[in-house]
């Protein structure tokens, strides 16, 4: 007879449950201004509606490059032109030994790309690199967020995941740049998958 | 004044310089001698480059034989056009059609030389492609160059695709002179990306027009929303349907009312405009307003348009009417994404005549406490807020006595 153990049925559904979280948090209007307007003063701008943070995320569309938001982390398209980009994708499914295979530990990658000429902004007056704010308003709205999907909370501790942390190299070493952060949040078998 | 203008002063009009002397002699030989060969024939020749309307011209056609050939680069792909009138211009990237064939012309005419004549190359392939904001699928006549190259597939450990890349040339024109990277094109069931172009050489200081386009496409990999049969790349990409809301059966001679219709791209409404227009039984206008004007026994058929998606009510034209009544619900949503509210206005018509009755709504499929808000505003108004999206749509039926109407809604995701 088969074990029971975990299927997780609600992973798939947690990449898009964090960006549901992220366009709901008020919190986190910064983050949406420093990832559409690719100028030094993007946080000047108007707060983003829901339509347009929407209009960032590309799903099943081709023309990917009109596009700032990804659930994958190859873009086949050509990016013409200097903009942030994010990705958010899971890299690790791990296992908790404790729990005999019931829970396991999820590891979502988030790429921070964006062009070296548009790299800068000003924050509180003060020029800041772009990935480093964008990262810290990602941290200051997920970290510790209760994602729906995930059992417990999204994290960037180490002791949930090793894999937690913030790296710096991505780009292709001529014109984008980039960090990735890792966080993780504990998988885990649901009744209701929250739809 | 230098002497020789005064000279020519003097002479009057009578007076030519030796270049219009020469050119008038050639144009008086070429006249003369024009029938006189076995060069020629009448082709078309497009009337202005990017308008696609062509006219008959005679020239003498000739074969080029100035270049080096091989297997690939076939001498009947390039022919040598002279015309008659010396001082015919023609620019380049015009098109030609002759021989079954449409051509485009890449040495142009020059006043330099004493005749005038052209050097055209055969097109060997059609490019297609959709305009994703209007609906209508465009094509031109195009070359593939010859030399196809990084054949070599795209290997990795984890898996081989194909590779290929070819210079594709096109008439520059005002459709033509926007694509950029990315833009896909399928040739004979192999779809190509433009990677890079060349759309800066202009022809002259003053238009800055770029009459001739290359560029450099790569193999790319199909796509389920190619349309490989008819070769237009990301054509299911956008599903424009054509929505008339009212349901019109029949009604007498000189009726007038109105339609309205929605354009949705990929099942959401847009705020595109139709157009409209009728058969000979009725008269229609731009916002929708008809007139019947057929015969008792005969159709009127109504249709709107945007781009290559239609749809159309047919009325039968009746000597006296029963009461076809009906609820028209506007906007007529199929998808409410989560986050967003929709105010619907429901409508009695009575035979194609709005009605003040109330109309009453019932909402169910979806849960009530957690996926959506329901709000009756009066005056039959509503309004639907979609708070969690659902599996289940939501089915909402309108009602006034015995009329009812039903819509499904899905409760889609905040994206």
């Amino acid at each position: 007879m088969k074990q029971l153990r975990n299927t997780f049925n609600t992973m798939p559904l947690i990449p898009y449950n964090i960006l549901q979280y992220l366009m709901t948090d008020d919190g986190a209007e910064n983050f949406w201004k420093a990832l559409k307007y690719p100028t030094y003063d993007c946080l000047s701008k108007p707060n983003l509606t829901l339509d347009e943070k929407s209009d960032l995320v590309c799903f099943n569309q081709t023309n990917q490059e009109n596009y700032s938001i990804f659930l994958t982390q190859i873009v086949e398209n050509m990016i013409p032109d200097e903009k942030p980009i994010l990705k958010i994708y899971k890299i690790k499914t791990g296992f908790e030994s404790v729990t005999n295979g019931k829970f396991s530990i999820g590891d979502y990658r988030f790429d921070i790309l964006y062009g070296g000429k548009i790299g800068v902004i000003e924050y509180q007056a003060t020029p800041v690199n772009r990935g480093d704010f964008i990262e810290m308003e990602l941290l200051k709205s997920l970290n510790g967020a209760e994602i729906n999907g995930g059992a417990g909370f999204l994290e960037f501790n180490n002791t949930l995941s090793r894999n937690c942390g913030s790296y710096l190299g991505l780009g292709n070493s001529t014109t984008y740049t980039g960090v990735s952060v890792v966080m993780a949040i504990r998988l885990a078998n649901f009744v209701n998958t929250g739809c | 004044m230098s002497m020789m203008d005064d000279y020519m002063t003097i002479l009057g009009t009578s007076y030519q310089t030796p270049n219009e002397y020469f050119r008038g002699l050639s144009q008086a030989y070429l006249t003369s001698q024009w029938d006189n060969t076995t060069l020629l024939e009448t082709v078309k020749e497009e009337t202005q480059r990017g308008s696609f309307e062509f006219s008959d011209i005679d020239v003498w056609k000739d074969g080029i034989i100035d270049f080096t050939t091989n297997a690939l680069k076939d001498e009947k792909n390039y022919r040598k056009l002279m015309f008659e009138n010396c001082n015919h211009e023609v620019d380049r990237g015009r098109f030609y059609y002759f021989d079954d064939n449409y051509w485009l012309v890449y040495a142009p005419t020059t006043p330099i030389e004493l005749y005038s004549d052209i050097s055209v190359r055969r097109c060997n392939n059609i490019a297609k492609w959709i305009d994703p904001d209007t609906n209508v699928i465009h094509e031109l006549p195009c070359i593939l160059e010859y030399d196809d190259s990084s054949s070599k597939e795209r290997i990795d450990k984890d898996i081989t695709t194909p590779n290929n890349s070819v210079i594709l040339i096109l008439q520059g024109n005002n459709d033509t002179i926007q694509f950029a990277q990315n833009k896909r094109f399928i040739f004979n069931g192999r779809p190509f990306m433009i990677s890079g172009y060349n759309n800066y050489m202009q022809d002259d200081y003053v238009t800055k027009d770029t009459p001739l386009l290359f560029f450099d496409i790569y193999l790319d990999e199909i796509l389920p929303t190619d349309d490989m049969i008819n070769g237009i790349a990301n054509r299911y990409e956008y599903n424009y349907q054509v929505d008339i809301l009212e349901s019109p059966i029949e009604n007498i001679n000189g009726f007038s009312g109105q339609l309205t219709a929605n354009v949705l791209l990929n099942g959401k409404n847009t705020n595109k405009t139709v157009t409209w227009s009728a058969n000979s039984n009725a008269t229609i206008d731009v916002n929708g307003n008809y007139t019947l004007n057929g015969t008792v026994g005969s159709v009127a058929t109504l249709t709107a348009t945007y781009g290559s998606s239609t749809d159309s009510v047919s009325i039968n034209i009746v000597s006296s009417i029963v009461n076809n009544r009906e609820i028209v619900v506007t906007p007529n949503t199929t998808t409410l994404r989560q986050g967003r509210s929709v105010t619907f206005t429901a409508s009695l018509y009575s035979n194609g005549v709005v009605q003040s009755d109330v109309i009453t709504a019932t909402v169910g499929g979806a849960d009530s406490n957690n996926n959506y808000t329901w709000v009756s505003l009066g005056g039959n108004q509503f309004t639907l807020t979609n708070n969690l999206r659902s599996v289940s749509p939501l089915v909402i039926t309108f009602t006034s006595g015995t009329t009812t109407k039903v819509m499904n809604i899905v409760l889609g995701a905040m994206l």
